[in-house]
């Protein structure tokens, strides 16, 4: 099941719904991503003044829901997988806060494992979000990384 | 009519989220498109010629520059995502 919602999620009955849903599921993998302070120059150096404060998520509406169902589809090809949960958080957040909640079942734990790590990967590079982060001195769209695109490459078969 | 949604960094780039074209202009194909755009609109053409080109999207789907377009459709153009 796919979501896209402003409101925070509760990670305890999240895990209960898939649970119930999966019937005779051996392993549940559940990632949650968080909101993090440090989003630029992750330095010892930093005065502070690029700390965030609050960030802001913008998304393609429609867009956004297609394709995270899209990936849903290929993990449920790739992995025998019995259910997977995908909720994005959306608008306004703060340090600390949830972001994102990906939940994977299966009967063996490589596969649920797997599976939340390949969404995750797809969901940073392909799904319709945007990042703007407000510290002390700027609000800046926070760029694409590198690294995001690479972490693609290693589920090519 | 073809809708045109800018999103993001675009969007404020742009100074607006959304345009709406007549598809009397001929324009039958996303190159096309951005041709139009960018002989009408000087931001958008400072956008197509900057070094990160904008990703696209026909009818939410990612498309390229070849891609066909038709009277209805909506085209999206954005920066590369950051979610998660």
């Amino acid at each position: 099941m796919i979501s896209v919602q402003t409101e925070d999620f509760n990670v305890a009955a999240e895990y209960t719904a898939l649970r119930h849903q999966a019937g005779d599921a051996g392993a549940i993998v559940l990632f949650t991503g968080l909101v993090r302070e440090l989003y630029g120059a992750e330095t010892e150096e930093s005065d502070g003044s690029d700390r965030t404060q609050r960030l802001f998520l913008e998304h393609y509406p429609g867009m956004t829901e297609k394709q995270l169902e899209a990936i849903s589809q290929q993990a449920s090809k790739r992995w025998p997988l019995l259910g997977v949960r995908i909720l994005h958080r959306v608008g306004e957040l703060y340090p600390g806060d949830q972001i994102v909640l990906v939940a994977t079942a299966s009967r063996h734990r490589q596969a649920a494992f797997e599976s939340a790590d390949f969404i995750m990967d797809f969901l940073k590079s392909r799904a319709p979000f945007w990042k703007k982060q407000t510290s002390q001195s700027e609000s800046r769209w926070i760029e694409s990384r590198e690294s995001d695109i690479d972490a693609l490459k290693r589920w090519q078969e | 009519m073809i809708t045109v949604l800018y999103f993001a960094s675009i969007r404020e780039h742009m100074g607006r989220g959304e345009d709406r074209l007549d598809t009397a202009r001929d324009l039958t194909t996303v190159a096309a498109l951005i041709r139009h755009l960018s002989e009408t609109d000087s931001s958008f053409n400072d956008l197509i010629q900057s070094p990160n080109p904008p990703l696209i999207s026909v009818n939410q789907v990612f498309a390229e520059t070849s891609s066909p377009i038709t009277d209805g459709d909506e085209v999206g153009f954005f920066p590369p995502m950051t979610g998660g």
